[in-house]
C-alpha cells in the first residue's frame, strides 16, 4: 500500500514539476520566438513559423530602424524615460523627505493626497486631462508628457521614500547642521545618498512605468515627431502588416531597453516593482 | 510626533513643495473637477455647450454599449481574480515543496512578462491568435486539433476569453513574486517545526503556509480587481473593442465615445461613472476583505 502511494505521489510531484515548467515555458517561448522570427527572412518565415533562424540575419534590425519614425519615437520615450526619472526622484524625495521630517500645516493632507493615487483610477480621467490640456494649450509639446508619467509614479514612490526616510535617525540632521551644512545641503548631501536602496527602486519602476505608458501618450500626442514607442510601434504593425520579420524585429526593438534591464538587474526589479503592494 | 526643532521655516516648506504638489494637483486632483463640470454639458469639443443637467447620466443609465461594456468588464476582471492570483496561489503552494525543483528559475521566467509593455504584449499575441502567422493554429495543427482552430479575436463568443488569456498570461508572475516573497520572509524555523511536529506536504499548507499569506493573498486580490477594473491597454491593441462590441469594457468605451464619437461631455459623464463605480469596488472589496493595507 505505501509503496503504490509513494509511487503515485512521485508521478504526481513529476506532474506538477512539468506543467510549472511548461506555464513558465509558455512566458519565455513567445519571446524567443519573437527574436528568433525577427532574424528569419519573411519569404522563410512565410513558409515555416516556427523554423529556427538558420542563418541570423540582422537586416530586419537596419530596415526598422531606417523605415519609418521607430528610430524617432525610441529617441523620445528614452529621454522622456530618463527625464521621468530625475524629475519623480527629485520631487518625490522633497515630498517624502518633508512629509516624513516635519509636522506642518496640512502635511499630513499631502502625503494622503498622494497616497489617494493609488486608490484613483488615474486612466479614468482621460478625457478630463486631455480637456484641461487642451484649455491651457499644453498637447503636442515635448514636455507634455512629463506631466502624467511623473504623477502616475508619484504616489507609490512617495510611499517608498516617506517610510525609508522615517527609519533614518534625525540625529543625522541634527549633526549635518552642526558641520555648517545648510537645509539644502543637508537633505542632498547628507540624508538623500543614504536612500539609495529606495531611490534604486524609484529608479527601476518609474523608468519601466514611463518607458511602457500608452493611453496618455495616445491621447496627449497627434505630432508625428513627438510620438512614443508604443504609439510607434502601434503605426509600425498598421504599416508593415506583412512582414512580419520586419515587424517582430520593430516589437524587439522596442522592449530591448527594458529586457537588457532586467537581464541584469533581474532581482532588483521584481523586487522593486512588487515592493508597492508588500509595502502598501 | 514631537514637533522637530530643526524644522525650517513654513515658507520654505511651501516653496520647495510648490512644484512636486502642484504638478500632482494639477494631474490628478483638477481633472475630477473638470470631468464633474464638463460631464453637464452637451459637448462635442468645439465652441457649442449645451447645459443639459443630469442628462447625461441618465442617457448613460439607458445606453446599452454602457451596461454590455460594464457587463464585459465585470466578467474580465471576475477572469483576471481566478486567473492571475488563482494560478499564483497554486503555484506559490507548488513552491513551498520540497520536490518542487527550479523555483527561483520559474520565478524570475514567469516575472519577464510583467516589465513588458501592454502594447507589445497585446500586438504579439495578435500574431499568435493570427491565422497566418500565429503559432497557436500551428500548434494546434502539430497536436492533431485542426478542428480547435478558431478566429481566436473575431469570434464574438470566445473573444473576451481570448483577450483574457495574455492578461492573465502577463501577470501571473506578478503575484507569484509577492506571494512567494511573503512566504519567504517567514521564519524558516517556523516551518521546520511543522515538519518536525509531523505536518508535511498538504497539512503544511493548509494550517500553516495559507494563514501566513492570507493577508498577502487579500492584498493581491484587491490590487488584481483594481488593476483589471482599468484594462486598456491590451484590449484595445488587440481588438479594439470588437468585432461589434463584444469585447468592448469601460475604459476602452470612454475612450471611443470621447475621442472617436467626440462626444466629450459624455465621455466626461462617463468618466465620472467610472471613477465612481471603480473607488465603490476599491472600497467596497477592501471592507469585504477586511484589510487595512493602505491605512
Amino acid at each position: 500500500m505505501n509503496k503504490v502511494m509513494k509511487a503515485g505521489n512521485t508521478c504526481f510531484h513529476f506532474l506538477v514539476n512539468l506543467m510549472v515548467m511548461l506555464f513558465s515555458l509558455s512566458c519565455i517561448l513567445p519571446i524567443l520566438w519573437m527574436i528568433n522570427s525577427s532574424l528569419r527572412d519573411n519569404k522563410d518565415f512565410m513558409q515555416s513559423v516556427i523554423g529556427l533562424a538558420a542563418k541570423p540575419a540582422f537586416h530586419n534590425y537596419v530596415e526598422a530602424l531606417q523605415t519609418g519614425d521607430l528610430w524617432h519615437c525610441f529617441l523620445n520615450s528614452g529621454y522622456l524615460s530618463i527625464l521621468t526619472v530625475i524629475l519623480t526622484i527629485v520631487f518625490s524625495f522633497t515630498v517624502g523627505f518633508m512629509v516624513s521630517r516635519y509636522r506642518f500645516f496640512g502635511s499630513r493632507l499631502i502625503y494622503l493626497l498622494f497616497i489617494s493615487g493609488m486608490v484613483i483610477p488615474i486612466l479614468s480621467l482621460m478625457v478630463p486631462v486631455f480637456i484641461e490640456f487642451k484649455k491651457l494649450n499644453l498637447l503636442n509639446h515635448w514636455f507634455t508628457l512629463l506631466f502624467p508619467y511623473v504623477s502616475f509614479a508619484m504616489p507609490l514612490s512617495v510611499l517608498l521614500m516617506e517610510n525609508f526616510i522615517k527609519t533614518i535617525p534625525r540625529e543625522l540632521d541634527e549633526a549635518a547642521y552642526m558641520e555648517g551644512c545648510n537645509f539644502f545641503q543637508m537633505m542632498w548631501k547628507v540624508i538623500f545618498p543614504l536612500c539609495k536602496p529606495i531611490v534604486s527602486v524609484v529608479v527601476i519602476t518609474s523608468f519601466i512605468s514611463a518607458w511602457n505608458e500608452y493611453p496618455f501618450s495616445l491621447i496627449l500626442i497627434g505630432d508625428e515627431k513627438l510620438r512614443t514607442i508604443s504609439i510607434g510601434i502601434r503605426f509600425f504593425g498598421q504599416a508593415h502588416s506583412f512582414n512580419y520579420t520586419l515587424y517582430f524585429a520593430a516589437l524587439v526593438i522596442s522592449i530591448a531597453p527594458i529586457l537588457i534591464l532586467y537581464a541584469i538587474f533581474s532581482k532588483h526589479i521584481m523586487q522593486g516593482m512588487t515592493m508597492g503592494a508588500v509595502k502598501g | 510626533m514631537r514637533k522637530n526643532p530643526l524644522q525650517p521655516k513654513g515658507w520654505k516648506i511651501g516653496t520647495v513643495l510648490l512644484l512636486p504638489v502642484g504638478v500632482y494637483i494639477f494631474m490628478v486632483i483638477i481633472p475630477i473637477f473638470f470631468a464633474a463640470y464638463y460631464s453637464l454639458f452637451k459637448w462635442s469639443g468645439g465652441k457649442s455647450m449645451t447645459f443639459l443637467g443630469m442628462q447625461n447620466y441618465l442617457d448613460i443609465l439607458r445606453d446599452d454599449t454602457f451596461w454590455l461594456s460594464f457587463r464585459n468588464t465585470a466578467v474580465f476582471t471576475l477572469l483576471m481574480v481566478v486567473g492571475q492570483v488563482g494560478i499564483a496561489f497554486v503555484f506559490t503552494l507548488f513552491f513551498t515543496m520540497k520536490w518542487m525543483k527550479w523555483t527561483e528559475f520559474h520565478r524570475r521566467v514567469m516575472f519577464i512578462t510583467n516589465i513588458i509593455s501592454a502594447v507589445v504584449i497585446g500586438l504579439l499575441w495578435q500574431i499568435i491568435y493570427s491565422n497566418q502567422a500565429g503559432i497557436l493554429n500551428e500548434f494546434l495543427r502539430a497536436i492533431g486539433r485542426e478542428d480547435w482552430i478558431r478566429p481566436w479575436l473575431d469570434d464574438p463568443k470566445i473573444v473576451l476569453f481570448s483577450v483574457a488569456v495574455p492578461v492573465i498570461w502577463q501577470f501571473v508572475g506578478y503575484y507569484l513574486v509577492i506571494m512567494t516573497s511573503a512566504i519567504a520572509s517567514v521564519p524558516k524555523d517556523i516551518l521546520e517545526m511543522a515538519e518536525v511536529d509531523g505536518a508535511s506536504g498538504w497539512k503544511r499548507s493548509i494550517y500553516i503556509t495559507i494563514p501566513m499569506i492570507y493577508d498577502t493573498l487579500k492584498v493581491c486580490i484587491m490590487i488584481c480587481i483594481a488593476g483589471s477594473f482599468k484594462t486598456f491597454d491590451h484590449i484595445s491593441v488587440m481588438t479594439g473593442g470588437g468585432p461589434g462590441n463584444s469585447s468592448m469594457v469601460l475604459s476602452l468605451y470612454n475612450y471611443d465615445v470621447s475621442f472617436s464619437m467626440m462626444k466629450m461631455g459624455y465621455g466626461c459623464a462617463l468618466a465620472v461613472m467610472i471613477l465612481v463605480i471603480s473607488l465603490l469596488l476599491t472600497l467596497g472589496s477592501r471592507l469585504l476583505l477586511g484589510g487595512k493595507r493602505y491605512e
